[in-house]
């Protein structure tokens, strides 16, 4: 068996076909010959933080949201650099507000960044723990702030992502999200090098909802819009996704689809889904050719791997 | 963010020196991020007197996953942070679980990438295993970590009888290493280890 890369010699040593020394033996050669010519253990840091880069830069459009990720990088790397070099640097407080459509890919940037932080040592352990306003509000006197406490306990050393953040304040004056509101604004105060808050929702619930505390706003210094998609993302995004399932839309499908994913903006529908929608239409989509099918008696593998207007219309956005 | 990844034979006292090295440094308990083979990430708080109850074994191989703990240490008047990560025992043979050899693999895949590392070494086995072929993998770890410096031995189980002629025989064995004897169940030579673990952090 050929192992040219590192990751060869683990996935052998994994499946049993070589022993532990040997893969010992492999890697210290490779070592060795990468050391003569590149260094590649001493970037494994840089190399991650570009892998991760790259992930982002994988996304379809949100080209305002990448650019301000790099900028918080850029922003962070700076600030080090001044703190080695004994100059003031800026305290690092960064709490984030994701406002955006359902489905616009703020729990994937979240994700993202995440890493991004602990690569860069921001986070120790960059993990994100998914919250809505149930996990957080409780049902008597005194038991929202422990279930609140409970979340950023899980939190410690990762990101908090709120979802649907602005239902916190929905209730009124008598609501107890108040009460977990006021739990967070105190948390992110005291422990702002502990984790890390992102709040998400709809522009425009956001909006009310950072009026009803005046201290949210100014320690969540940054804002992240996440426009909704263009038709042409969407389409792109519905043909990552047939790539990445191992299927294809015939031309037919691809003009039907097309025409289904008009935009939030032209459909006046505030509930579109955005890129969800799209993996439902294509899994629904994948799900009716199966239909089609499994009547056949003879199916090609061009067969399997297409899918035709038929299987595209009858699934409604 | 230093990460210090603990290696060594089964059996070896890898785990309980982790914890009891995150108590020496003073912490009661430990947040345990275990990360398996395909990347799924699971953290628990545990109090250190649990996590030995739960985590350490006489049995082989009760460490299937990269377990890390943020360890804080002082150092003058700072505080460093950095992470301890404690790994599946790593033996010659191909091992007839795969979950095991997923373990193992994980165990070199770190060790490729950590800043430092601590090599534990039984002093019971040594002084039982006549043949230098059963200390293969202890060499091979050896010899990997000299290669890529930022490498100690820590000679474990000091508090056995019979194990002083087994510290001469590693000397002989492995004449580059740096060696520290210590006896992770009674906490001795942490001191050495934590003077080496803060002049590499």
């Amino acid at each position: 068996m050929t192992t040219v890369w590192p990751q060869d010699v683990l996935s052998a040593m994994a499946d049993g076909a070589i022993s532990p020394v040997e893969a010992f033996r492999k890697l210290r050669e490779m070592d060795m010959r990468s050391k003569s010519g590149t260094t590649s253990t001493v970037n494994a840091p840089q190399q991650k933080l570009e892998d991760i880069f790259c992930e982002l830069d994988g996304l379809i459009g949100l080209t305002e949201v990448k650019s301000l990720v790099r900028e918080i990088h850029a922003f962070i790397e700076i600030q080090k650099r001044r703190q080695k070099e004994q100059l003031i640097a800026d305290p690092m407080v960064l709490h984030m507000i994701f406002k955006g459509n359902p489905g616009t890919g703020k729990t994937t940037v979240a994700r993202i960044i995440g890493k991004m932080f602990r690569e860069m040592g921001v986070l120790n352990r960059g993990h994100l723990i998914e919250v809505e306003r149930a996990d957080l509000v409780g049902e008597y006197i005194g038991h929202t702030a422990q279930k609140t406490r409970e979340q950023l306990k899980k939190a410690h050393g990762g990101i908090l992502f709120i979802d649907e953040a602005y239902s916190l304040a929905r209730g009124g004056e008598k609501d107890f999200g108040k009460e977990a509101i006021d739990c967070l604004v105190k948390v992110m105060e005291d422990k702002k090098d502990d984790f890390i808050l992102i709040l998400a929702g709809y522009q425009h619930e956001m909006e009310t909802f950072l009026q009803t505390n005046p201290g949210l706003r100014s320690r969540l210094p940054i804002h992240i819009n996440f426009a909704d998609y263009s038709q042409i993302e969407l389409m792109k995004i519905a043909e990552k996704m047939c790539l990445q399932r191992q299927y294809q839309l015939s031309d037919e499908a691809k003009t039907l689809l097309l025409k289904r994913l008009q935009s939030p903006k032209e459909q006046a529908d505030n509930h579109f889904g955005n890129a969800r929608t799209v993996r439902n239409i294509i899994e629904k989509a994948i799900r009716r050719q199966a239909v089609r099918l499994i009547t056949k008696s003879h199916i090609t593998r061009e067969e399997l791997m297409l899918l035709e207007i038929a299987d595209l219309a009858e699934v409604k956005t | 963010m230093k990460e210090c990844v603990i290696v060594g034979y089964p059996n070896s006292g890898k785990t309980l020196f982790a914890l009891n090295f995150a108590s020496f440094l003073g912490s009661k308990s430990v947040d345990i991020t275990a990360r398996s083979y395909d990347g799924l990430l699971t953290c628990r708080h545990l109090s250190i007197t649990d996590a030995k109850t739960e985590l350490c074994s006489m049995a082989l191989h009760k460490t299937r996953l990269l377990q890390s703990m943020v360890l804080k240490m002082p150092i003058g008047k700072a505080t460093v942070t950095f992470k301890l990560t404690d790994t599946c025992g790593i033996s010659e043979q191909i091992h007839s679980d795969q979950t095991i050899r997923c373990a193992m693999a994980q165990t070199l895949g770190l060790v490729r990438c950590a800043d430092f590392i601590l090599h534990v070494i039984d002093l019971s086995r040594m002084r039982r295993s006549e043949t230098q072929d059963s200390n293969q993998i202890d060499q091979e770890i050896y010899q990997y970590g000299t290669v890529r410096q930022n490498y100690i031995m820590l000679a474990n189980k000091t508090d056995l009888p019979m194990v002083k002629e087994s510290i001469a025989k590693l000397t002989a064995e492995f004449p580059h290493a740096q060696i520290i004897p210590i006896s992770a169940l009674y906490s001795d030579g942490f001191k050495e280890v934590k003077a080496y673990v803060a002049r590499n952090i």
